[in-house]
């Protein structure tokens, strides 16, 4: 049993690095790596599961951070919008999926793009044959409101074309 | 120089999205300072009440609580405000930090609580034990006018915030002549933006520079700065705002907010940073809210289907508050103005009433009463055209204004400097479907269950509205816009932008605009925004202005570190600067091309080597650009809309959306698509889904977004966009403002193809948002079915007698 | 909004988490897979003092099927992993369907079924398809375990026959016979929203054609989904051809106190109601038909 007050040590894996601090099991994953770990790329946008814009993965699932423990992730492999691109150097190189969001304009203010970003990629992963309706369809937990969705979904299915090419 | 060669015109891609994309950019909530505090508010759990009592002191012994502040803590050091601009009897209440004496409406802040993390704070705003005599709230608009009715502010005559009458001409003579007089009544529902950025303030006020650093999510720091300064009695040169990321805004962060001043407040009082992050439900219980308009409006027309006349009745709700300092009319004074459209409409008289509820305050949505005001004129053309049995589209064409008679002015003064109303609508109507093959797919669709409907929307939207519009009304908004254009030792560029985006592509587009006026490639420009300690003074984003104003500032800066730079290439070739050029880099002396000078090599000598200059020279290579813009300039445009309405469900899906844009020329197209792509989305969420609903005791039942319903990706159609360019004449670039035509013609596209639809079956919808509900229920009303419920319609204002020829458009 | 302080308990077993709870008294919650629950206490709606995790309890993973009781699904399984499960798609179909209108994938990756049903949204599919198929729930507590029939389980909104302490441990779904047809329709405002109406039916008939089962469950409708008890028995023992179905359908509110709210009033759901059942019921009804005839061929 772990105190409701008392903090606890919770340790996983980011992004392939070993990350851990102390926290109580009301810290919700989203605000840990928020704000114990200092990876703000992912976002609230509602606190209460609807928007997205807290998607990461957890064990390679994407789930809601904002609808998860820090405590419940302990033990886990996480993985953030901060560890989707590559480093070379000084210079951070785009996954190829956030190549496509450049490309496309598929954002905006930017807010809502991490969550659509972790979503769109384990989606591919797990169905790169997704047709633009099913994207549409796959995509509807994650609320945009400036880009009217048209490119989000234009990038995303052309980052499944690549990721069929490259499994064929 | 053509301006559409070069970097202006092409589809650039951003340069803000690569550390957006790799989740590197910085938004409100993303820095912490040391010592930070964090804020949570008690907020009005009712819509209208006297404060009787509040007990903080359970409160303040939560662990962790640092401190509990009501009105008392922040009134004796903050002054109160209110937006009154210059408009005759305006009138609005005080708003201060926290409700003083009485709450206003539901999300309203009461009483503040700072403690060591948010969640301890929410945890201590249960402690707080909140007293209150609840009063008669003031929930519909109309019955709010009545003169029974209770009073939101009781140092105010009544509930009326505001009441003009706007056109010119004799109406009475024109309803007369009429042919045919058609009269409709419509509504739309409250709506709010939902930025997915929530609002948000990090204030931190150094007590021995008496200076406050604020980072906030907003849309207007320059103006933050200077209200800040004014109210909480700071110098306007020791506030520093700052803005990296902000995750849209819309118009919904152009204000002052209690609960961001509060903040500000807290941080002065205990000298600490202290950070408030709001939450979805504060949200879309305290943002700023718009839309709420009924409008009756009646045409004359003649037997041609030529308008001889326009009249109409407004009422606006404009809540609690008349935000500052934009004030809580803009809104329905455009609804008002912008009524007559593109249409040559001789006479007009159109009545505004705004009303003080018990609600969040309304303010400047996207669109800003366009939405309403062409929703209320296209769908009188609609049922105009059934009227006279014409098509849609020829009654339209029988009254757009012509190329001939630009520039035109409107019967409400608004001048319309050029345009391409025609074209437009005949470039839309070429990418629709119609005749036989329009009749195929409604007969397809009815063997599916569903009726297919078309529908459409011309418009002119006020964009880059000039320093007449707040300013000159007395409210401290400048029109204005400055850049500074900088060329560093080694040849790149800095741009400093006064006016920062939420996403526009400001950034993007100033760089293209600075690539082509100063002659340097787009990839040696740099672009910085979002400190007021850094950059030059702007205006903010809003009303479609920074494409226009910004980018003319931009150039105007751009021309003067270009003119220096051959003045000291002219010196170092001995040739007259007359016969020099400069493109890509390079300085070039016109008609030898192998005489030249990289702008690397000018901006080495003008910063170290100055001994080969001569003193007279101006070798500063940075120069403030500045842009007032013009009063106004329109775009115009023509929107169409397909739907398929399930007869069974009541449910409408939209088969098709295409529309014509006409926003002069285009800096980068990709962006000005995008804007309005994203535009339309909200028109569309607001024909179909949104409204913040408030019951008869002024609570708000939508106040998560599993009820505020806004579109998600299936419910949206592609949009194929038509770009004309009509260059402006009087914005220095050509540019009109592009921001808000999506948002303000797809509600009335929308509402006419579901009309359209629905009257293969004798029904009607008038009010939005479009309910499955409301189909269904005209449908069956249409049928004879009549059902047991009250109608969900809200009531329409009356409009003045109109003669015995009145066909009326609504039950 | 943020979550009020809790301890946090992650169960090892059933047995623990069982022993836990009783420790704790009625302040303690089970949480499943938190995607109801965490928002309610975000928006500081409920303040439990203890959660204690089943999510992990070793023996609440997994699913079977058992020729007695159909499909069985423990506690910690969540609707995505059930939903994509190959041999629930082949053998129950009308399970994975329904999982796959539960709320988003991402919902859906840590939401489980049993939660769904324990949390008993009326608008939600799960406890109406748990009453579709006369399912029921297995529950323990400290002192017992017990078995709760699908019709006694719901008892209101968001309100469940549960005791305190008690642990939907997991839920019996047995399957539809092959040569029964099915349907599940909902009318939804947008993609992944709760239902403005549900209907999920399970009809099947002997070899003359005639029913001889009809099971219809409505939801988004009532405080708790509600069987359509008066169509089914306008059903029962009729040849399903289209008169009998549309008069079935003309009956499934009947006996039923509909609820309306802002998204829809009471008419709105009867009116369109109506014509979802129908449409669905002719669905099941092609559906089983083309069984019988894919059996006698």
């Amino acid at each position: 049993m772990l105190d409701a007050h008392e903090p606890t040590q919770v340790s996983f894996t980011v992004n392939g690095k070993p990350e851990s601090a102390r926290t109580t099991p009301r810290t919700t994953l989203a605000d840990f790596l928020r704000h114990d770990l200092g990876l703000t790329g992912t976002h609230l946008g509602c606190e209460h599961g609807v928007c997205g814009a807290c998607t990461v993965r957890v064990d390679g699932t994407a789930v809601r951070s904002c609808l998860t423990l820090a405590v419940q992730a302990h033990g886990s492999t996480v993985d953030t919008v901060e560890g989707l691109g590559e480093t070379a150097g000084a210079e951070d190189v785009l996954h190829p999926l956030q190549q496509k969001f450049w490309e496309h304009q598929a954002l905006q203010c930017g807010f809502c793009t991490p969550g659509f970003l972790m979503a769109a990629v384990t989606a591919v992963e797990e169905n790169p044959d997704l047709t633009r309706d099913e994207i549409r369809e796959r995509m509807s937990g994650n609320l945009c409101r400036c880009t009217g969705y048209a490119p989000i979904v234009a990038a995303i299915a052309e980052y499944a074309e690549q990721v069929r090419e490259a499994r064929a | 120089m053509s301006i559409t060669e070069g970097w202006v015109g092409r589809r650039v891609k951003r340069v803000e999205d690569p550390k957006i994309l790799l989740g590197r950019g910085r938004y409100a909530d993303d820095v912490t300072p040391a010592r930070c505090l964090h804020a949570a508010f008690v907020r009005a759990p009712v819509a209208h009440a006297l404060i009787t009592a509040i007990d903080v002191e359970a409160a303040k012994q939560v662990p962790g609580v640092v401190a509990v502040f009501t009105a008392d803590d922040f009134n004796p050091m903050c002054r109160s405000w209110k937006g009154l601009l210059d408009w005759p009897g305006l009138v609005g209440g005080d708003q201060r930090p926290l409700a003083t004496g009485k709450m206003h409406y539901v999300g309203e802040p009461v009483v503040m609580v700072v403690a060591e993390s948010r969640a301890v704070a929410e945890d201590a705003l249960e402690s707080v034990t909140l007293d209150y005599e609840e009063l008669a709230p003031v929930v519909d608009a109309i019955a709010a006018l009545d003169a029974s009715a209770a009073k939101v502010h009781d140092e105010l005559p009544s509930n009326l915030a505001f009441e003009g009458t706007f056109g010119t001409g004799d109406v009475e003579a024109a309803f007369a002549e009429a042919a045919v007089v058609v009269e409709t009544g419509i509504s739309t529902a409250r709506h709010t933006a939902v930025a997915l950025e929530p609002r948000g303030v990090v204030a931190e006020y150094d007590p021995a520079a008496k200076s406050l650093t604020v980072r906030l999510s907003t849309q207007a720091p320059h103006m933050l700065q200077s209200v800040f300064a004014e109210l909480l009695g700071l110098r306007e040169s020791n506030i520093r705002v700052l803005t990296d990321e902000v995750g849209g805004a819309f118009g919904m962060k152009a204000h002052v907010y209690s609960d961001e001043v509060a903040t500000c407040a807290a941080s002065i009082l205990l000298r600490r940073p202290v950070k408030w992050i709001q939450d979805r439900v504060e949200s879309l219980q305290s943002d700023t809210q718009a839309r709420d308009e009924r409008v009756s409006a009646a045409l004359a027309v003649a037997a041609d289907g030529r308008i001889l006349g326009l009249r109409s009745e407004v009422v606006s709700d404009g809540g609690a508050y008349s935000v500052y300092p934009r004030s809580m009319v803009t809104e329905g004074i455009q609804v008002a103005t912008i009524m007559p459209g593109p249409y040559r409409i001789p006479v007009y008289s159109g009545h505004l009433r705004v009303a003080i509820t018990n609600k969040a305050p309304l303010a400047v949505y996207r669109g800003v009463g366009h939405p309403v005001a062409i929703l209320a004129m296209e769908t009188l053309l609609d049922e105009t055209a059934r009227r006279l049995g014409l098509d849609p589209a020829e009654l339209r064409r029988r009254n757009l204004i012509a190329p001939a008679e630009l520039p035109y002015t409107s019967v409400t003064g608004q001048v319309y400097d050029s345009g391409s109303h025609q074209e437009s609508l005949e470039k839309l109507l070429a990418m629709l479907p119609s005749g036989p093959d329009l009749d195929k797919r409604k007969a397809e669709a009815r063997e599916r269950g569903r009726l297919l409907g078309v529908g459409l929307a011309c418009f002119v939207e006020v964009t880059a509205p000039g320093v007449m519009f707040y300013g000159k009304r007395g409210a401290p908004i400048t029109a204005h816009d400055q850049v500074e254009v900088r060329v560093e030792a080694d040849g790149s560029v800095t741009v400093l932008l006064g006016t920062p985006g939420q996403g526009q592509g400001l950034q993007t587009t100033a760089a293209q605009v600075v690539a082509d006026h100063l002659g340097v490639s787009f990839d040696r420009i740099s672009v910085v925004s979002g400190d007021t300690a850094v950059v030059p003074h702007g205006t903010g984003v809003w009303a479609s202005r920074s494409a226009v104003v910004s980018s003319g500032a931009a150039a105007s800066a751009a021309r003067e570190v270009k003119e220096r730079l051959l003045a000291i290439a002219g010196h170092l070739l001995e040739v007259d600067p007359a016969d020099l050029e400069i493109g890509d880099g390079v300085v070039r002396v016109a008609g030898a091309s192998n005489v030249h000078l990289e702008v690397a090599e000018l901006a080495e000598v003008a910063h170290f080597r100055t001994h080969r200059l001569p003193p007279e020279l101006r070798i500063g290579l940075s120069v403030v650009g500045e842009y007032s813009g013009p009063n106004v300039t329109f775009n115009n445009g023509a929107h169409a809309a397909v739907v398929e309405v399930e007869e069974d469900s009541g449910l409408v899906h939209l088969v098709d959306y295409a529309c014509v844009e006409d926003c002069g020329v285009l800096i980068n197209p990709e962006i000005v698509d995008g804007q309005i792509r994203g535009g339309v989305a909200q028109g569309i969420g607001g024909a179909l889904f949104e409204r913040l609903y408030y019951d008869e005791s002024g609570q708000l039942l939508t106040s998560t977004l599993l009820d505020y319903l806004m579109p998600t990706g299936p419910e949206l159609p592609d949009v194929r966009i038509t770009h004309l360019e009509t260059p402006s004449p009087i914005t220095m670039l050509g540019v009109k403002g592009a921001g808000e035509a999506g948002a303000a013609g797809a509600p009335a596209a929308v509402h006419n193809a579901v009309n359209d639809a629905l009257a293969a079956l004798g029904a009607r919808v008038w009010h939005e948002p479009i309910s499955p509900e409301r189909v269904v229920r005209a449908l069956d009303e249409a049928a004879g079915h009549s059902w047991p419920e009250p109608p969900d319609t809200p009531p329409v204002p009356a409009l003045p007698h109109l003669g015995s020829t009145v066909e009326k458009g609504h039950s | 909004m943020k979550l009020p302080a809790f301890g946090y308990h992650r169960a090892e077993s059933l047995g623990d988490a069982v022993a836990v709870l009783a420790e704790h008294g009625p302040d303690a919650r089970v949480l499943g897979g938190g995607q109801s629950l965490f928002p309610v206490m975000a928006l500081r709606m409920s303040n439990p003092s203890v959660l204690v995790d089943i999510t992990t309890a070793k023996d609440l993973q997994g699913h079977a099927f058992r020729d007695t009781d159909g499909l069985v699904v423990s506690a910690a399984v969540t609707t995505r992993a059930l939903e994509t499960d190959a041999e629930t798609r082949r053998r129950h179909p009308l399970v994975a369907e329904s999982l796959a209108q539960v709320g988003h994938p991402e919902i859906r990756n840590r939401g489980t079924v049993c939660g769904s049903l324990a949390h008993a949204d009326p608008a939600a599919e799960l406890p109406a398809l748990l009453l579709a198929l006369g399912g029921s729930v297995r529950v323990a507590g400290a002192e017992r375990r017990r078995r709760i029939a699908a019709r006694d389980f719901f008892l209101g909104p968001y309100l469940t026959a549960l005791n305190d302490g008690e642990v939907v441990a997991g839920a019996e779904l047995p399957l539809v016979p092959a040569t029964a047809g099915w349907s599940l329709r909902e009318i939804t405002r947008r993609s992944g929203d709760f239902a403005l109406v549900g209907v999920i039916c399970v009809l099947d008939a002997d070899s003359a054609g005639r029913c001889t089962d009809a099971r219809i469950a409505l939801f988004g409708i009532a405080g708790t989904p509600r069987r359509a008890t008066a169509a089914e028995a306008i059903l029962a023992g009729e040849v399903l051809d289209d008169a009998v179905l549309a008069e079935a359908a003309a009956h499934a509110f009947d006996e039923i106190d509909v609820v309306g709210d802002i998204h829809g009033s009471v008419t709105y759901r009867r009116r369109v109601g109506t014509r979802l059942v129908a449409r669905s019921l002719a669905e099941a009804a092609a559906r089983s038909q083309s069984e019988v005839e894919s059996t006698r061929a």
